[in-house]
């Protein structure tokens, strides 16, 4: 995965050589300079000398000095990522709910008005595009009722709490600053549910057809047999097995919820991992592009180990014995 | 004293392409004590009847009829009273076992589940440990080895006849007046078969209930049942005492039936098979069902329906056996 980001970024960026030949000459840079630059970072050497000592820095932990904040690139990471993290992960929480109480909704009374309706909320939600959607949200509750801020993390008169864990919630809350808290989460709000409304969906979809799936098999009649309610056939029987499958899919989604944050963050400047990534891209800051596509990917790595960890606690018949 | 009294069932399937008529006014009363053992091919709506009783058909099915359990008609019934009958007043035992226990739960909590509902019915409290040493006992009546260690197990760790065992432990935790058996024994090995089959019947011996055995195979259903109702196309064809159904078999269905049985040295010739296939619901024949593949059906046959006649202490659909 390293290697493919670090060619394509190879492939598709213009290299450090011909953006520098368009300033030689001009007052920014002579050729010297160019060549001393050339030489520090290695750029003469072929590609995949290039690669192996950029993968020997980064399993030491050393993602290389950003060209634009000429700060550590390990700084920039750390201080963004946790921001984006919380409003994903939160997202996340609020579509698997979302979706899980809807689709169990919808199984229950399949084919008639609770099913319809919950079908045609999911299918306008999963129908739009993200930025619209985001543009929406913004629109309604930020533009036109003013009850939710259009954009930042929290109000920028007030001073952000010690940064402890780097996420500002949870920093908030630890520092005791309620009021910093609060301004945060009014924040998040629609940044959460943007993201939220965009993908339950298939979450509904899935635990539809699961529940569906389940309520035919025999377990659940002898769980009616033994004269047990209806609620409690749920809960026990229905619920536990039809569940299964969103713990895969939720792992998927992490990774979609991710990109879509980018698009997300850029709407609401919600100045996270996603935002630090477009900014990075439009001013061609390499080492950030490359750094923040591999967190994310290995994100996602985590978050499939974590659902698979997670498929052993609700499932015995895929744990070993 | 009748415990169970079915009148006039009729069971309707809505597909796509209509109603399918699986049921056709069905009567059947089960006394206190009773072993029926219900005997159809497959399609034959046998367990279709199973599911009624117990109300758990699937949501496309349209019942009519009484279904009359200690004085209540279990078909007017609100689906919340209905769920105070099952388990404690009737119990139905699955066909298929690998899909018939919770796989996420342990068998241990499936059980206390079902003890913990005769308890709080009878409006009794119970410890925890009291409870787990109820199932402990119950799952060594059923004869299972090693109890303690199934009771930490789950499902997908156990054979087909183990979790036959298990549900059969259930339904004694839960002590119902009557039990259902829906082809428990279909899906299990021969020697396994005999043995569940033998425990259904010591048990019931033991605890009075009353068995309703549905199988598709006729010496399962003899060697369980003293009286026997033969189904085909939804409708009772003959019903009468075992003996009497399997020594003197008064329609023509049965007596193919049970010609078509092995019997004495198989090297004798061929078997005797029906001709022919079970008809299907979508497309039943006019008059008898049974008429296209009876080996003596004549004109009356293919206009008019038999109705169920008495006949020697057995009820019949033939006309041969009505003047």
């Amino acid at each position: 995965m390293i290697f493919i980001v670090f060619s394509l970024i190879h492939i598709i960026l213009p290299s450090p050589q011909a953006m520098a030949k368009v300033y030689i000459g001009g007052s920014h840079f002579t050729q010297a300079e160019v060549s001393a630059i050339i030489v520090k970072y290695g750029l003469s050497k072929p590609i995949y000398v290039q690669f192996f000592s950029y993968l020997i820095n980064i399993l030491h932990g050393n993602f290389g000095i950003d060209s634009l904040y000429k700060v550590p690139e390990m700084y920039l990471l750390d201080k963004f990522i946790p921001i984006t993290l919380e409003f994903v992960i939160i997202a996340i929480i609020i579509q698997v709910l979302l979706g899980l109480l809807t689709g169990s909704v919808a199984a229950s009374w399949r084919n008639r008005v609770p099913d319809w309706v919950i079908k045609v909320l999911y299918l306008i939600a999963w129908a739009m595009p993200v930025f619209l959607l985001a543009t929406l949200l913004q629109f309604v509750f930020a533009y036109y009722t003013k009850v939710l801020p259009p954009f930042n993390i929290a109000n920028p008169l007030l001073v952000p709490p010690k940064t402890i864990t780097g996420f500002p919630l949870l920093d908030a809350a630890i520092e005791g600053d309620w009021t910093y808290f609060d301004s945060v989460l009014d924040h998040i709000v629609l940044p959460v549910l943007a993201i939220a409304f965009a993908g339950f969906g298939i979450t509904t979809r899935i635990m539809r057809a699961s529940t569906i799936d389940v309520l035919d098999k025999d377990y659940v009649k002898l769980s009616y047999m033994k004269g047990l309610s209806r609620w409690k056939v749920f809960r026990g029987t229905v619920f536990r097995n039809s569940m299964i499958p969103i713990i895969t899919l939720t792992a998927l989604q992490f990774g979609f919820a991710i990109a879509g944050a980018v698009v997300i963050e850029e709407i609401f400047i919600y100045k996270g991992m996603g935002f630090f990534l477009y900014q990075s891209t439009v001013s061609l800051d390499y080492i950030a592009i490359l750094s923040t596509t591999l967190i994310i990917g290995i994100s996602v790595i985590i978050a499939n180990f974590i659902a698979d960890i997670l498929y052993a606690v609700v499932d015995p018949r895929v744990r070993l014995d | 004293m009748q415990q169970l009294e079915i009148r006039d069932l009729v069971v309707h399937y809505k597909v796509p392409i209509g109603t399918i008529k699986t049921l056709f006014d069905l009567q059947l009363d089960i006394e206190k004590g009773d072993s029926i053992g219900i005997v159809g091919e497959s399609g034959s709506g046998k367990s279709t009847l199973g599911l009624s009783i117990v109300g758990l058909l699937p949501p496309n099915a349209r019942v009519k009829g009484h279904i009359v359990f200690e004085g209540k008609d279990l078909l007017k019934m609100q689906p919340g009273k209905m769920n105070g009958i099952r388990g404690t007043g009737i119990f139905m035992i699955m066909q298929d076992p690998f899909n018939s226990l919770n796989p996420v739960k342990k068998i241990k909590d499936q059980l206390i589940e079902a003890l913990q509902v005769r308890y709080s019915r009878n409006g009794e409290k119970a410890q925890k440990g009291k409870l787990y040493d109820e199932v402990l006992k119950r799952l060594r009546d059923v004869k299972l080895p090693d109890p303690e260690a199934i009771m930490d197990r789950y499902p997908h760790q156990l054979s087909g006849g183990q979790i036959q065992r298990v549900v059969i432990a259930m339904g004694l935790l839960l002590e119902p007046d009557i039990l259902i058996a829906d082809e428990p024994t279909s899906a299990l090995d021969v020697s396994v078969q005999a043995q569940i089959i033998a425990l259904i019947k010591e048990l019931q011996d033991r605890y009075r209930m009353s068995l309703l055995f549905i199988t598709h195979d006729l010496s399962i259903a003899y060697a369980v049942s003293e009286k026997l109702l033969i189904l085909y196309g939804g409708r009772i064809l003959e019903f009468g005492k075992t003996e009497d159904v399997i020594n003197n078999p008064a329609h023509p269905y049965t007596e193919g039936l049970l010609k078509s049985f092995p019997r004495g040295n198989y090297k004798d010739g061929k078997l005797y098979t029906l001709s022919g296939m079970p008809p299907l619901f979508t497309s039943m024949p006019d008059g008898c069902v049974f008429n296209p593949r009876c080996p003596y059906a004549f004109d009356r046959c293919y206009k008019e329906e038999p109705e169920l006649y008495n006949y020697m202490d057995k009820k019949v659909r033939c006309f041969l056996k009505h003047d």
